[in-house]
């Protein structure tokens, strides 16, 4: 009986066993699709890289299989034992523990082969489909849940990677290929320097410019490269600004005062007093083409007076660019003279296209009509009648009687070639010399420019450069086509540029207006005119006439709504010295506006209008003051 | 092919049905009293009767005596009892030639069914006379011990309600009773079912179903019955738990309980739930009789403390805790059965 008992006490054993690890293995494998789903989750949301969807469901296959063993292996490890499973038969066959008794009496009790009966009774009744420990269970529906999501995730796009933070501004790299300009500032070494302070100035200068190249051929961030450039600009300024300065401002202003009482001399006087001696020498080629022999004269007196003016009053660069100035005016008087003699030599015999020439030469003294003039005097050569070529050769023989043998023509004919061109004049080889000699003077190259112009205009093509080159980084408008205030296809063009640079030469303030239709300047404000003293740099632009409008470049600005006016002064401040009083430049505000990075100084004090010399007593920056005083001078 | 035991088992039940019959021709309703009654008679150990007057407690210990044919004694339990009354004494006597001598006068102790009515009428001095035949079924009188005729067995009564003039049986004494059986008030339909019966002509006494040897089989294959371990350490774990000093005992023992069952209360709780299955024709133990027989074995030996009295927590209730509170098979069973 008790074999019998035995055999099939383990028979239910086995079941129950077999069904504790298949519950085991179906908690593991629901646990491990769980922990799978989370791992899904996480590797979704952080955009692991996972072949997907392969990769994903290898890899959860594989959780879930290690799931599945590990919950075999426990519920092994955890299995019941005879006694534990014989109450649990007990339980579920309502045997009032009769198993567990039959497994627990000891072989000589009395009661044993009763008991034992009856728990093989209660064995072989019971029901093997409807016993066992529950393999299913409800938790466990959540494992086709997980595995389910984890099918969804593997299928499911990975979401879009966060964008990674915008850089500060100013934090790119820009390297040389994206700045231009700076060769113009290496070539101020090659410049011939008023002296050898100014020598090792544009030294100093030129090899900045070659260090910045340098960094920036290995990479410089944008904001180092503005500032770097910035410095180097303000440099070049100083360095323009200083002829005439200091110590030689009253030799300055003493020649001024001389130049000032010719007439003609106005305009050259104007650009003096700027000290923009590259406007200067071309008033002065122009004068030098369109007075008459006694209003030259009268110039080159005046010159000679401010020459020693300045020279007394302690300017020696001074009167060395005005001695240089009489010269030129000298020889390239005498030159003009020549031609309007010889053309007017030609009597009626002067072709229309000539009397034009002359006409605009006496009128503006421009060069390129006197070129003009004397190709066309060649061509009318040709034309010429006999009696109008013996009325030439003796007005030419006249000419030459006339020539004051001291006076340096230059390239022009000497006496002796004018009495023979005036005898050869009715031989056609007379007649092609003659032409080939006025196109010689037509085609020669007017006098080298002053020393002083020289440096002059080397300055400001190397300051012009380091403007392409703010504008290329975006630290002026007009750099890039992408920048606030672009070449005129950008909103706010460049009409808010500020008026440029009034002491430079020519000016910067002649911008056109660009083609943009925001209202808000269009350029048409001419700021300075590079005959304008100081500039007007901190001044707007002026307004624009209103969306798709072309700007008005007459340089008249309507009246300004005050109340519509916000300042953007709220850009991060160029860490450049200031200078004072004037705000030079403009930059990008990182909003997309455009704003003064610079901030002047200087404040006008609380001097009184009507006072006696509140000009100059006011706290207005020196330069802007001396150009008031001129202004108002009767 | 059925063993001895399992012949005797049957005969037990058959044996018992009869008993019950016949108690249940005189007593009306009280089944639960009966069988449990029939549980200590069987495992051996003595009742404590607890019941309101006129509820029949006398009259079920009469009946049952006359059911066992055992010699049956009731003792009156009065405060001016005196211990000797119940255990008797020596008398001095002088036989025919003129000689004297003390001679034994047995007292109503001597008798195998004994009826103590209103055991806690008696001074404790008296009650303290049953210690000795109730734990080892002897008496010592004058220094000699009397050994009881077996089977020995008493039934006391005691009446809750008038504490007036009453000795509470002291816990010594308790614990010598397998079982307090308390006597519920009959039903509506018993009570009329008693009202029939009683008042009308006196019904005759049953016949003897069991003889003395009948009984001291029964107790001998009370004890046959087998327990497995597991129900073992069921019953020692609810007896140990009743302690409120153990780790584990739950939250009424602990606030309502100043001493639980002892060793004794272990021992009864295995035996009455060996009876209990035997009654029911079963060779083993099972669960189910352990909290069957818990709250009878437990009751009077679990005492309560200051607040519980003063909470009115009865020891049933505790008993009742103890049950369904812990548990009787291993938990990973109970969860898998769940």
């Amino acid at each position: 009986m008790e074999m019998q008992f035995r055999e099939v006490f383990q028979r239910w054993a086995l079941r129950v066993s077999r069904r504790r690890r298949a519950g085991g293995a179906l908690a593991g494998l629901t646990v491990s699709l769980l922990v799978a789903v989370i791992a899904a989750a996480g590797a979704w949301y952080f955009r692991i890289d996972v072949p997907r969807p392969l990769g994903v469901l290898l890899a959860v296959a594989l959780v879930a299989a290690v799931g599945a063993l590990v919950g075999t292996a426990l519920a092994h490890r955890r299995r019941w034992s005879d006694g534990t499973v014989a109450l649990y038969l007990d339980q579920q066959l309502a045997s009032d523990e009769a198993i567990a008794t039959a497994i627990d009496l000891d072989e000589d009790a009395a009661a044993r082969p009763t008991v034992m009966d009856r728990a093989q009774r209660v064995l072989r009744q019971g029901d093997h489909a409807s016993v066992g420990p529950r393999v299913w269970r409800r938790w466990h529906a959540v494992g086709p849940v997980a595995l389910g999501i984890t099918v969804w995730l593997s299928l499911l796009p990975l979401p879009p990677g966060v964008a990674p933070a915008a850089p500060p501004p100013g934090v790119a790299t820009v390297t040389a290929a994206d700045v231009d300009g700076l060769d113009e500032v290496i070539a101020v070494r090659e410049l011939t320097p008023a002296d050898e302070a100014q020598r090792r100035r544009l030294d100093e200068i030129a090899a900045r410019a070659e260090r910045l190249r340098e960094r920036l051929n290995d990479g410089l961030e944008r904001r180092e490269a503005q500032a770097e450039i910035a410095d180097l600009r303000d440099q070049l300024q100083r360095e323009r600004q200083r002829w005439a300065s200091g110590a030689q401002r009253r030799g300055l202003e003493a020649a001024l005062d001389q130049l000032g009482d010719v007439g003609a001399l106005r305009d050259a006087q104007r650009a003096l007093g700027e000290r923009d001696l590259g406007r200067f020498d071309q008033e002065m080629e122009r004068l030098a083409n369109r007075l008459e022999d006694e209003d030259r004269q009268e110039a080159k007196k005046a010159l000679e007076e401010a020459e020693r003016a300045a020279a007394a009053a302690g300017a020696p660069d001074v009167a060395k660019e005005l001695a240089a100035q009489r010269k030129r005016l000298e020889e390239q008087g005498a030159r003009a003279q020549m031609m309007r003699d010889l053309a007017e030599a030609f009597g009626d015999g002067l072709s229309p296209e000539a009397a034009e020439a002359l006409r605009e030469l006496q009128r503006s003294g421009d060069p390129a009509a006197s070129q003009n003039l004397g190709r066309a005097l060649a061509d009318a050569l040709s034309d010429l009648t006999p009696e109008q070529r013996q009325k030439l050769g003796d007005r030419l023989r006249e000419m030459a009687r006339n020539l004051d043998p001291d006076t340096d023509r230059s390239e022009a004919p000497s006496r002796e070639q004018l009495e023979a061109f005036g005898d050869q004049l009715d031989t056609p080889e007379g007649r092609q010399q003659l032409a080939e000699r006025l196109r010689e003077l037509a085609e020669a190259p007017p006098p080298s420019p002053s020393p002083g112009r020289q440096r002059q205009e080397g300055l400001g093509r190397a300051e012009r450069g380091l403007g392409q080159a703010q504008r290329q980084l975006g630290l002026l408008p007009g750099g890039r086509g992408n920048q606030p205030g672009g070449r005129g296809t950008q909103p706010g063009g460049q009409g808010n540029q500020p008026g440029g640079q009034g002491n430079q030469p020519g000016g910067q303030g002649h911008q056109p207006g660009g083609q943009g239709n925001q209202p808000g300047g269009q350029g048409h404000q001419p700021g300075g005119q590079g005959n304008q003293p100081g500039g007007q740099g901190n001044q707007p632009g002026g307004q624009g006439r209103g969306g798709g409008d072309r700007a008005d470049r007459s340089g008249f600005s309507r009246p300004v709504d005050g109340d519509a006016l916000r300042a953007h002064a709220d850009a991060r401040m160029n860490a450049a010295p200031l200078d004072p009083g004037v705000s030079t430049t403009r930059g990008p505000h990182p909003g997309g506006r455009e704003t003064a990075n610079r901030v002047g100084t200087g404040a006008l004090g609380r001097v009184g209008a009507d006072e006696v010399g509140h000009v100059e007593r006011s706290e207005v920056p020196r330069e802007y003051r001396e150009q008031v005083s001129r202004y108002f001078r009767p | 092919m059925p063993d001895d035991f399992d012949v005797r088992l049957r005969q037990v039940g058959a044996t018992s049905d009869r008993l019950r019959a016949a108690i249940g021709a005189v007593i009306v309703g009280q089944h639960d009293v009966v069988e449990q009654t029939l549980w200590a008679m069987v495992a051996g150990g003595h009742v404590l009767l607890e019941g309101a007057p006129g509820l029949g407690k006398t009259l079920l210990v009469k009946t049952l005596a006359s059911c066992l044919d055992l010699r049956f004694s009731r003792i009156q339990f009065t405060p001016d009892l005196m211990p000797s009354d119940i255990t008797g004494t020596n008398v001095l006597v002088t036989d025919e030639r003129g000689s004297r001598s003390f001679s034994l006068h047995k007292g109503p102790l001597f008798a195998q069914v004994v009826l103590a009515d209103e055991i806690n009428r008696a001074t404790p001095k008296t009650q303290s006379a049953l210690l000795e035949a109730m734990q080892e079924h002897a008496c010592t009188i004058a220094g000699t011990r009397h050994v009881m005729e077996e089977p020995f067995f008493v039934l006391a009564t005691e009446n809750p309600i008038e504490m007036e003039g009453t000795y509470p049986l002291p816990e010594a004494q308790l614990d010598r009773f397998l079982l307090k059986v308390v006597v519920p008030t009959p039903s509506e339909d018993d009570l009329a079912e008693i009202l029939l019966r009683t008042t009308g002509h006196a019904v005759a006494a049953p016949e003897p179903v069991l003889a003395g040897d009948d009984v001291l089989a029964l107790r001998s294959l009370c004890r046959d019955v087998a327990v497995a371990t597991p129900v073992v350490r069921y019953a020692s774990r609810l007896v140990a738990v009743s302690d409120p000093q153990h780790p584990q005992a739950p939250e009424i023992v602990r606030r309502t309980l100043r001493y639980g069952a002892g060793v004794r209360g272990a021992q009864s709780l295995v035996l009455a739930a060996k009876a209990s299955a035997l009654l029911e024709g079963r060779a083993h133990v099972a669960f189910t009789d352990i909290q069957r027989v818990a709250k009878p074995v437990l009751r009077h030996r679990m005492i309560r403390s200051f607040e519980g009295e003063a909470d009115g927590v009865t020891t049933d209730a505790v008993a009742e805790a103890l049950v369904a509170e812990v548990s009787a098979r291993p938990a990973e069973v109970e969860r898998a059965g769940a």
